[in-house]
């Protein structure tokens, strides 16, 4: 893109680089990421311009060594995406259960609206009622979902189908159930809650309570904890054009490991290293020419 | 004395000096070239050797547009040695070690046998202006020369101190003396300099140095040379000799680094990253053993031997000690100590892409005054600031190299953008588009420049027309063939079996596919000459990188027609950090692009100067 359109994109992401550079962890992430790549382009460069100089046999190895360890930390990133999907576009949290068991209820009382259609009839939510609001800072979109059972109600049944769908695709499942016997076990996933409701006419330990509010804080925690844990790998990469940047710049360090390997051509060895650094510019900051310099001559005594 | 109007002035007659006056001459304005002493026109101060990686680039682009020092080197060349030969081409660099009486004479018969440019003898004292424009200089000696436009080429010879350990002197090079008039003149003009050092190695007398002890390094058996228009070498070829320091040499200039010139303090200013003294080496790499010399021969009729790697600003007797401490110079006598020399350098970010002071219009500012280090980056810069004072002086207007053109352009930009912290040196890592700018690409990619620019002459053209036309025709007849991967592999090539046919040119850019084995797909390849051939082997070789770089290229052009006109006002965009705003003021950058190379400038602030950028243009148009 030309300057004047990469421009926008950039502040953005340093905008976003210098928040996530307040971690300890993430500003020792972006450190060595930068430091492997410099130090790969810097013996490159080295063993080209240097040639007629006392530059060590072997180098190679050692720029092996430092585009691995870069791949190794791209590829973490890489592995962030999910989580950093979901910043991008809201977790999903469905609620399942039987018909009646106070989802909506539920959704309501975490929610703090009367979003849904709160009736002692079973099978009032007829369609899947999305109501947002932020857990700790990160979009959430709560799935009021039709209950699930069976039915001829051909509405009702296109009801539940919808429910189940949107349930599966969901990045969380709450199992609700006032009896202890929960409709749709099938839809369980690694990670899901389960929670009693109707604490109040149960009596049921443990169980929540929406209407009095009796264990709500605590599952509000619990459920703030979850959503923490599904971004926290998100990283520094946020938006789909950044993950893009990304998977190119993994590929442009493969591409320079297979040609350092393989004894190809210094040249192109550098160019692919190069077009990564490009790429991630706005990750771990501009290394140009001088950068490079510096690294070679304090670690190679080059004389005049 | 009674001077006539010449229409461009070259101030020194270095290497910068030389490709300006010839330069400048090509354009046909009348030049004059002046210089304290004209016997020391074409003399080299330092290592006799031209070339390198980078530095050879710049040499084959200077002779491409028909400048001088390619083919001076030529004719001086006593050992050639093609740099990274068994690397690829777009990192080969031609260098040569050079006779440096034979340099300095065919320099001098260059310089002499061109018309339009006289020769004057003279130190100048003062750049003259009227109406805020140079109008000539003024001689040491009260007389005036006029000229519409004045490049100052004057080396190491601004405000020259020399040093050798604790002894110093004024000096622009050892037995000449500096250009100190000048150089309080421009001081007191208020432009932006500093002082930067080099150092130069003791020279030997080869006659005193145990030869049977030490390796030799012969030249290439197959001379590459650096002019497209020579052929074969004409001096006699010689070898080099290859040395190396011992712990014992470190142990007698560590226990000397106090008197050290650019050791003891006596010269201020940050040193380079790089180790420019046998001084650096020890101290900052203290745990090698041995440090590499190469024992160079001046002259084929010389017995001067210039020993590179180890200069220095020690003592004589220090000097001594140390040299004889190495293996092979046991019994040298020295004929020259090594020597520190200091001297001013104006801030090239001063200077617009013509190499033109914008302050002192018709001014112009080649070399290491601009604080570049080497014979080839001043002879590039000398060709620059050449050619765009004979072309202001003839109401044309400037030329500028583009990044993506040339070397020239690289360092050009690099210096009027980002300014020098230690002298200058060309490298290919310099170039983002390194792939396109080969030593070998060189003439294609300037040679019609120079011939629309009218400083390619009829010689050079019309060997160059003829390359190209045979260039041409082969890749017409590869261009014509159609392979399917049978008849490829029928052929003995091995390419992907995907049953796409495919032309010459596209089966060359398989690895280890050579123009050779394309004879079998067409007899009348067999005509194209081997020169030709191996070109278009390069050049298929870079083919695809190349034209994945198009993209880049086309960003580079977008962002350099963004001009920023002159006395943009940085200060008047809120949101600009003061810092920035400073630098920018003081690199007065021409076009986006260039701002964008500023150090420290960042993407918000280049927004903010394209959006005042097209609110311009907006209220214009």
């Amino acid at each position: 893109e030309a300057l004047g359109d990469l421009i926008e994109a950039e502040t953005e992401a340093q905008r976003k680089l210098a928040v996530s550079n307040y971690s300890g962890a993430l500003r020792d992430y972006v450190g060595g990421l930068r430091q492997n790549l410099l130090r790969a382009i810097a013996l490159t460069e080295a063993s080209i311009d240097f040639a007629d100089e006392e530059i060590p046999e072997g180098l190679e190895r050692q720029v092996a060594h430092a585009l691995g360890e870069s791949e190794k930390a791209l590829a973490k990133q890489i592995a962030g995406f999910e989580d950093a999907r979901r910043i991008r576009t809201g977790i999903e949290i469905a609620i399942v259960g039987a018909p009646n068991v106070g989802k909506s209820t539920l959704v309501n009382a975490l929610v703090g609206d009367d979003i849904a259609i709160v009736t002692d009839i079973a099978g009032t939510t007829r369609d899947v009622i999305e109501a947002r609001l932020s857990i700790g800072g990160q979009l959430v979109t709560f799935l009021d979902t039709a209950g699930l059972r069976e039915t001829d109600d051909p509405i009702e049944r296109e009801g539940v189908r919808r429910a189940q769908k949107r349930a599966e695709a969901a990045d969380l499942r709450i199992f609700l159930s006032d009896t202890g016997l929960f409709e749709g076990k099938e839809l369980f996933q690694d990670g899901d809650l389960t929670v009693l409701s109707k604490g109040d006419l149960t009596g049921e330990a443990g169980a929540i309570s929406a209407l009095t509010g009796e264990g709500l804080a605590d599952l509000q925690r619990r459920l703030k904890d979850k959503v923490s844990d599904m971004t926290s790998g998100a990283g520094l990469v946020a938006s789909l054009r950044q993950q893009e940047l990304l998977l190119g710049a993994v590929a442009a360090v493969q591409t320079a490991q297979f040609a350092n390997e393989s004894g190809g051509q210094l040249e192109l060895v550098a160019h692919h290293i190069r077009s990564c650094l490009t790429k991630l510019e706005q990750v771990i900051g501009r290394i140009d020419v001088e950068d490079v310099l510096g690294e070679i001559f304090s670690s190679f005594c080059i004389g005049k | 004395m009674k001077h006539p109007d010449y229409d461009v002035l070259v101030i020194g007659g270095g290497h910068a000096g030389c490709e300006a006056a010839a330069a400048s001459a090509r354009s046909t304005a009348r030049t004059a070239l002046i210089t304290l002493n004209a016997s020391s026109i074409g003399v080299m101060s330092c290592n006799p050797a031209i070339g390198g990686l980078g530095k050879g680039h710049l040499v084959r682009e200077i002779d491409a547009l028909d400048g001088v020092m390619g083919r001076v080197a030529d004719e001086a060349g006593i050992q050639f040695r093609l740099l990274n030969r068994k690397k690829g081409p777009a990192v080969q660099g031609p260098r040569a070690q050079s006779d440096r009486a034979i340099y300095k004479a065919a320099m001098q018969r260059e310089i002499m046998s061109l018309p339009r440019l006289d020769v004057i003898e003279g130190e100048v004292a003062d750049v003259l202006m009227a109406s805020g424009r140079v109008t000539g200089v003024r001689l040491a000696d009260g007389s005036e020369i006029k000229g519409l436009s004045v490049v100052l080429t004057t080396g190491t010879f601004l405000g020259g101190v020399i040093h050798i350990g604790d002894a110093s002197h004024q000096g622009g090079r050892m037995g000449e003396r500096a250009a100190n008039a000048l150089s309080t003149r421009l001081r007191s003009l208020g432009l932006p300099m500093g002082r930067l050092k080099t150092g130069t190695p003791p020279r030997l007398d080869g006659r005193t140095i145990n030869w049977s002890l030490l390796e030799s390094q012969p030249g290439d058996e197959e001379p590459t040379l650096f002019s497209f228009l020579s052929e074969r070498p004409s001096a006699p070829q010689i070898s080099c000799g290859i040395t190396h320091t011992n712990t014992h040499t470190h142990d007698i200039i560590r226990a000397n680094l106090d008197r050290s010139a650019m050791y003891g303090g006596r010269i201020d200013g940050i040193g380079p990253r790089y180790c420019p003294s046998i001084e650096d080496k020890v101290v900052r790499f203290a745990e090698k053993d041995a440090h590499q010399i190469f024992l160079e021969p001046e002259g084929v009729n010389d017995p001067t031997i210039y020993p590179n790697g180890i200069s220095t600003s020690l003592p004589a007797d220090v000097q001594i000690d140390y040299v004889r401490s190495i293996r092979g110079l046991e019994s040298a006598e020295i004929l020259q100590p090594g020597y520190a020399i200091e001297y001013d350098y104006v801030d090239p970010q001063a200077l617009r892409s013509s190499l033109e002071l914008p302050d002192m219009p018709g001014l112009y500012l080649a070399g290491q005054i601009n604080g570049t280090t080497g014979y080839e980056e001043a002879a590039a810069q000398g060709l620059v600031a050449g050619l765009n004072a004979a072309r202001a002086a003839l109401d044309k207007p400037p030329v500028k190299f583009a990044r993506d053109e040339a070397y020239i352009g690289v360092m050009i930009d690099d210096l009027t953008s980002r300014g020098v912290t230690e002298p200058y040196r060309m490298f290919t890592s310099r170039a983002e588009f390194r792939l396109s700018l080969r030593a070998d690409n060189a003439d294609q990619r300037l040679t019609p420049i120079g011939r629309e620019l009218g400083i390619v002459g009829d010689d050079r053209w019309m060997s160059f027309s003829e390359k190209r036309d045979g260039l041409e025709q082969a890749k017409g007849r590869l261009r014509a063939i159609s392979a399917t991967p049978k008849m490829a592999k029928a052929a003995g090539l091995s390419v992907n079996e995907d049953g796409q046919r495919r032309d010459g040119i596209e089966l060359l850019a398989f690895p280890g596919v050579s123009f050779e084995d394309l004879l079998p797909l067409d007899s009348g390849l067999e005509a194209i000459t081997p020169p030709i051939r191996r070109q278009i082997e390069r050049e298929a070789l870079y083919q695809s990188y190349i034209e994945r770089q198009e993209r880049d290229v086309e960003v580079l052009k977008r962002d350099e027609a963004w001009a920023i006109p002159d006395g943009f006002d940085y200060k008047a965009i809120n949101g600009l950090s003061t810092e920035l705003s400073t630098k920018l003021v003081h690199v007065r950058p021409e076009t986006l692009a260039q701002a964008g190379r500023v150090d420290g400038m960042t993407p918000a602030g280049l927004m903010l100067i394209l959006a005042h950028l097209k609110r311009g243009v907006r209220k214009a148009g």
